[in-house]
């Protein structure tokens, strides 16, 4: 199912425009505000765009009410039918299409033992716990057939643990249906982990539109630099540039060398490096990398990771993200540390002109 | 600097049990998380140091006076509920000054402490805002605020930072740490983000089914979990079903799906051999081995699954044994040489394995989270 | 047979998508709502407003029709005053205490709501004036007259606030309280600093719902009146009299200042700011002391007993004494007055039946755009006050209205201009109530089932109408009910035709010659069929617990 839009200006999205691929599993991230449920609610056809086009396999549905667009839409309240048992509330779709009621009960009762709740069918939607209700959800969504499946914060209201649990199996359920899926989160780890594409949106705009992959190793601006992943920004200028690389001057004249060519001498800019590429040792590491001497702030233990935040030399703080087998005990609040990344591994960006504050934010 | 001390105290609601005769310690000064799956009683516990919620039976200390007898309002706590609860009514520093106001100061008395407050959060600006017309950030620091504007030295925090972004939580966490150690608080923060307590966390205290399962600081519940559900909740961990094959001074031999692993010892636990036990390991120490060359806690098996999370890969690798492991391993900028239907080793590092008798219930049983 | 009804219903879904079929119902719903509940009144005084000047030159007219005027204000607004200070410590109760006489006093509380105000009215009559009252034996009697209606009026807008006040404390978040506790207010503190600001809004619309309920009641204050005259006094006298002048230009008025006050009392009452700027931790803690709480439930329990409950339930005895003193005989035989009283009751049934049905025929679309904003909010908030209309004007009033207008149809019979003056009494309660309701039913579920392939009417049968059918029914029988106890339009427009209350009115002023026993006991019918409708109503409720 090729999908493609364009809007012009709504109170919620501006100008967005992208298409989505048979049996994709795109993600749409972005904070709240920025437009995700709207862009949902567009495709499923509750509401209309004021501007643009939506095209479903290359017919235009703008005119096409929700009932007949063949998109499932699953709320973040999952919306389950509390006067019905679970079996009834899947099986409203396909009695909504007029299927005999004996198939229908069939087809909801295969939907409902691949969510593995056939044995909960005659249990009412208050009697179950958040994560079976969100697999009810689902599985009322699976039950008529449609292809397209759209996906509002689906693992929004669980917790923390269960989520991570949960995510592999909805695309797995995903993949195995053969379904294309868009589902919008704010959870960046979550888009990173099911996503095909991630389409990042702020303040109702395109931000970047590809792989994780992609997303994550070539952000195409600040915000999405520091909205996926963890990233240090360093203020600089460009003092000097040959064919490989651009020799940057930090605050209080500390020098690093990037492989990034693309800006002009004497141009302002932003030089970001994931905090897992901000590598920390107790003594110089010599040639080849940039060096920042600085002093440890705060030590941070994330479990899998150890984070540490290191002021450097001319103020600017950073923070390195460790493995915890690699960093555990070595180092103390207060310690003298040696910051380096690799120059490949520094994105340069030009300086935004409202701050890099603004930037910063998702609104 | 408050001390509170729970015994035995216990909470049913009709059929369910809520708190099971939890006891437990928080020290002066400390920040404490309690941690656990929905329904696990955290919230009732912060709720009935608080008064919120009368225990069944059970006494609770507050600086070692019982305050089991006294309602809320005489027991001086102050509360960040999860709802946030702002007074819809009132503004940003009316909220904050409910809390002397009360207490009968006088509107220029209450002045200092109030504007005191709303500069360290930073919301001195947002100062004649009602609550609807804030972003969600600033709501919860006005809660907060106004918690800490009342006067208590124990702070309750009820999930404080639900309401807010993934990326946002992140950043405030720390802010809020950072306020409470400076004015030199208790505080309990429930959260249901391990993440989160993980990181900021003087000491965890993990819950399961309304009673304790563990305590202790975030490091060493991490690394070293003595119990089974601990090891399941904060973090990652692959779980095998095992048998004790012998012990031999600091390690211990287990028979996994007919290979046998070497594991570091537990001088608490007291294993016998031919006991069926359960072995475990974080993702991020499992190692991938090239080549098959045997080596100690090593084994064979396919790549069936790979993911890419950003700053690490996650690979699951279907051991010639039927053993189902999961990976993380650093990513690189490059693309990644391991492939799905790549044939690896996996080696087992023993410093990194933990060990559990099997649970009496069953291993999923106990690692259920709902 | 079966085959047929599916494909009907298949072919109706299918419409129900198309927007025009959808645009279509929800304009006949405005339309009738329009054409039938708003213009006629609006018109109906227009018709004969050249009969004002007559009046206006009559001195004595004039000055009764003022004095009846600034009467009706000034007793519906003193009396909401009173309800609120007196019922609020009551819904208090109700709402938050644990005593085990919670669900008594609830009950209780209910009757003079439900009791048709005819019996309430006579009921007072006989408390506070009849030889065999215990109040009178003390010595005390309040002659008909202005003490009178107080007491009638006091006693029946009573349950009005307890009902609104009980209903938004219940559904009120507790949380803002727990968090005041928390921050260490006592309860009287945190009653005045946080839970009655935040419920401002209820305390206003519990407020004005008491004041329109004591402007527009007619039945019961003619008959306690005496020769005082307030508003739908005078119109029952002019009427009477066969002035029609007189009619219009306290109609007119009544209207006009009705909506004004409402309006006026609206605004002002949410922009009025009121700052909580301190507490006093000592008074205000004895105040919450357990003693202090005891004592105000007593004192509120004396107030509603003395003044609300036994002044409504005092018919009780004379209608016993009527059971056995033959008077239930020659009742159900139908004799001499009787036969009118038997063919009254069914009149009233017939016209309450039928105006339930319209309601909710012509209703429940509008409650629909309402509850769904479906036409923004400008135009929603114009709709909330066009169907507020017929609750806020005193029904008398809208009553001279509306007969004038369809009577200028000359060939609708008397009864059918009846059953249109009840439908526009009780359009108002049908639809407020199912807007609420349907307002509790989140979008989502509707758009969710249409995107999982549900057209428009499938939605609104197997997901909307199982979710609201206690309200539907409650709203129904809360609508028939109203109907059935309506005296004031019906006062003014029936000629011919009488409905029971109205029927019993005329026997209490002795226009009919009707003993004390034969009053009592018709009322007592009426009274036992507005109780099974309660009882009807309160089950359903506790089911859906």
């Amino acid at each position: 199912m090729r999908l493609a839009k364009r809007f012009g200006r709504t109170r919620a999205l501006e100008d967005v425009t992208f298409e989505v691929k048979d049996g994709e599993y795109l993600c749409v991230l972005g904070s709240t505000g920025s437009g995700k449920t709207t862009l949902l609610r567009l495709i499923a056809g509750i509401i209309k765009p004021d501007e643009g086009e939506i095209f479903m396999d290359d017919e235009r549905v703008n005119e096409v009410p929700a009932e007949e667009r063949n998109a499932v839409y699953v709320p973040q309240t999952y919306a389950l039918f509390p006067h019905m048992t679970v079996l009834e509330n899947v099986m409203f779709g396909p009695m909504a299409r007029q299927t005999p009621a004996k198939e229908a009960s069939e087809a909801a009762m295969r939907v409902l033992k691949l969510v593995r709740l056939d044995h909960r069918a005659d249990a009412f939607p208050n009697e179950l716990s958040g994560g079976m209700q969100q697999r009810v959800a689902l599985a009322r969504g699976l039950a008529p057939g449609f292809k397209l499946l759209l996906l509002d914060e689906p693992l929004g209201a669980l917790d923390a643990r269960l989520r991570l649990e949960l995510r592999g199996e909805l695309r797995r359920l995903a993949k195995e249906s053969g379904l294309t899926v868009i589902h919008v989160t704010h959870d960046q780890e979550e888009a990173m982990t099911v996503a095909d594409r991630i389409l990042v949106l702020r303040m109702g705009r395109v931000q970047q539109h590809g792989t994780p992959f992609h997303v994550y190793n070539r952000p195409e601006n600040i915000f999405v630099a520091n909205f996926v992943g963890r990233t240090n920004f360093l203020e600089g200028i460009i003092e000097a540039r040959n064919r490989e690389k651009s020799t940057v001057n930090l605050r209080g004249n500390l020098s690093v060398n990037v492989a990034d060519t693309s800006h002009e001498d004497e141009e302002d800019v932003i030089v970001a490096v994931r905090e897992e590429n901000t590598l920390l040792t107790s003594d110089d590491p010599g040639e080849g990398r940039n060096v920042l001497d600085g002093e440890v702030t705060q030590i941070y233990f994330l479990g899998a990771y150890i984070r540490l935040e290191v002021k450097l030399r001319n103020g600017d703080v950073v923070s390195s993200l460790m493995p915890t087998d690699i960093l555990l005990g070595k180092f103390r609040v207060s310690d003298r540390v040696w910051v380096s990344f690799y120059p490949g591994s520094a994105l340069v960006y030009d300086y935004p002109t409202l701050g890099l504050r603004h930037e910063l934010e998702a609104y | 600097m408050p001390e509170v001390r729970l015994e035995k105290v216990t909470k049913t609601y009709g059929k369910i049990t809520a708190l099971r005769d939890v006891s437990l310690e928080i020290h002066s000064g400390e920040y404490l998380c309690i941690v656990g799956p929905s329904g696990c009683g955290k919230t009732t516990l912060i709720k009935s140091i608080a008064g919120i919620v009368q225990p069944d039976s059970g006494e609770t200390y507050i600086n070692g006076k019982s305050v089991t007898p006294l309602p809320v309002e005489d027991r001086g706590t102050g509360y960040v509920f999860q709802e946030i609860a702002l007074f819809p009514h009132m503004n940003v520093y009316d909220n904050v000054s409910y809390g002397l106001m009360v207490k009968g100061e006088s509107v220029d008395g209450r002045r200092g402490t109030v504007t005191e407050m709303l500069d360290m959060l930073s919301m001195r600006e947002s100062s004649k805002f009602l609550p609807s017309e804030l972003s969600g950030g600033a709501r919860q620091k006005t809660a907060i605020a106004r918690a800490l504007a009342s006067g208590s030295t124990l702070l309750l925090l009820d999930e404080p930072l639900g309401a807010l972004d993934f990326k946002v939580r992140t950043v405030i966490r720390y802010e809020l740490k950072r306020l409470v150690k400076g004015l030199g608080l208790t505080a309990v923060h429930v959260t249901h983000d391990q993440e989160e307590a993980l990181s900021i966390a003087d000491r965890i205290i993990v819950m399961k089914a309304g009673r304790v399962v563990e305590v202790g600081p975030p490091d060493e519940l991490y690394l070293n979990p003595r119990n089974l559900f601990t090891a399941k909740f904060l973090g990652e961990a692959n779980f095998f079903a095992c048998r004790v094959l012998g012990l031999a001074g600091k390690t211990c031999r287990v028979d996994v799906g007919g290979t046998m692993l070497s594991i570091k010892r537990r001088e608490d636990l007291d294993l016998k051999p031919g006991e069926d036990c359960v072995v475990a390991i974080r993702p991020e120490f499992v190692k991938l081995v090239h080549g098959r060359r045997s080596r100690a806690n090593t084994l064979q098996g396919t790549v069936r699954e790979e993911s890419f999370l950003g700053d690490a890969r996650s690979y699951g690798v279907e051991t010639l044994n039927g053993l189902k492991a999961q990976l993380k391993v650093p990513a690189s900028e490059e693309e990644p040489d391991i492939r799905v239907g790549d044939e690896v080793g996996i080696m087992l590092p023993e410093e990194h394995m933990l060990i559990y008798r099997y649970p009496p219930e069953g291993l999923e049983k106990e690692l259920a989270l709902e | 047979m079966a085959g047929i009804i599916h494909s009907f219903s298949v072919l109706m879904d299918n419409i129900s998508s198309k927007s025009s079929a959808k645009k279509l119902v929800y304009a006949g719903a405005v339309f009738f709502l329009v054409a039938f509940i708003l213009l006629p009144p609006i018109l109906g005084i227009s018709f004969k407003f050249n009969l004002v000047s007559d009046v206006l030159n009559n001195g004595e007219l004039m000055a009764r029709a003022e004095g009846a005027i600034f009467w009706s204000f000034a007793v519906a607004l003193t009396i909401a005053l009173f309800d609120l200070v007196a019922g609020l410590p009551m819904a208090w109760f109700i709402a938050r205490s644990s005593s085990n006489w919670v669900s008594v006093i609830d009950a209780l509380v209910d009757i003079p709501f439900v009791i048709p105000t005819v019996a309430l009215g006579f009921s007072t009559l006989l408390f506070w004036t009849g030889s065999n009252s215990p109040i009178v034996f003390l010595g005390i009697r309040v002659a008909p007259g202005l003490a009178l209606i107080l007491l009638l009026h006091f006693a029946f807008s009573f349950p009005v606030i307890v009902r609104v006040m009980v209903g938004e404390l219940l559904s009120y978040k507790g949380v803002y309280e727990t968090a005041a506790k928390t921050l260490g207010a006592r309860a009287f503190t945190v009653a005045r600093t946080v839970t009655l600001p935040i419920l401002r809004p209820a305390l206003i619309a519990a407020f004005l719902l008491a004041f329109a309920r004591s402007l527009s009641e007619t039945g019961a204050t003619i008959i306690v009146a005496g020769a005082f005259e307030n508003g739908p006094v005078f119109i029952k006298n002019a009427k009477d009299a066969g002035l029609e002048g007189p009619m219009v230009l306290v109609s007119f008025t009544l209207i006009l200042a009705s909506i004004a006050v409402f309006a006026l009392i609206r605004v002002l009452g949410t922009r009025l700011k009121i700052p909580v700027r301190s507490a006093y931790p000592r008074q205000e803690g004895a105040l919450s002391s357990r003693r202090s709480v005891r004592l105000r439930d007593a004192t509120t329990m004396v107030i509603f007993l003395l003044f609300v409950l036994i002044p409504s339930v005092f018919i009780t005895f004379p209608a016993i004494e009527a059971a056995t003193d033959g008077t239930l005989g020659r009742a159900l035989s139908g004799v001499g007055i009787w036969s009118n009283y038997w063919q009254a009751m069914g009149l009233s049934y017939l016209i309450g039946v039928i105006a339930t049905l319209i309601n909710i025929a012509a209703g429940l679309p509008v409650a629909i755009l309402i509850a769904r904003r479906r036409l923004g909010k400008t135009l929603t908030t114009l709709l909330e006050a066009a169907v507020n209309v017929p609750i806020v004007v005193p029904s008398v009033a809208l009553g001279v209205s509306l007969s004038f207008f369809w009577r200028s149809f000359s060939f609708l019979p008397e009864f059918w201009v009846l059953i249109f003056a009840h439908t526009t009494i009780t359009y108002t309660y049908f639809v407020q109530a199912m807007a609420a309701s349907l307002e509790g039913i989140p979008t989502e579920m509707e758009e969710t089932a249409r995107t999982l392939g549900s057209k428009p009417l499938n939605v609104f049968r197997r997901i909307i109408v199982p979710l609201t059918k206690y309200s539907i029914f409650s709203g129904a029988i809360l609508t028939f009910t109203r109907s059935v106890d309506e005296t004031g339009a019906t006062t003014a427009v029936a000629d011919q035709l009488k409905t029971a209350p109205v029927l019993l009115v005329s026997w209490v002023k002795h226009t009919v010659p009707a003993t004390t026993s034969d009053i009592a006991l018709g009322i007592s019918f009426l009274v036992l069929t507005s109780f099974a409708s309660l009882l009807v109503l309160r089950l359903l409720v506790y089911r859906r617990r």
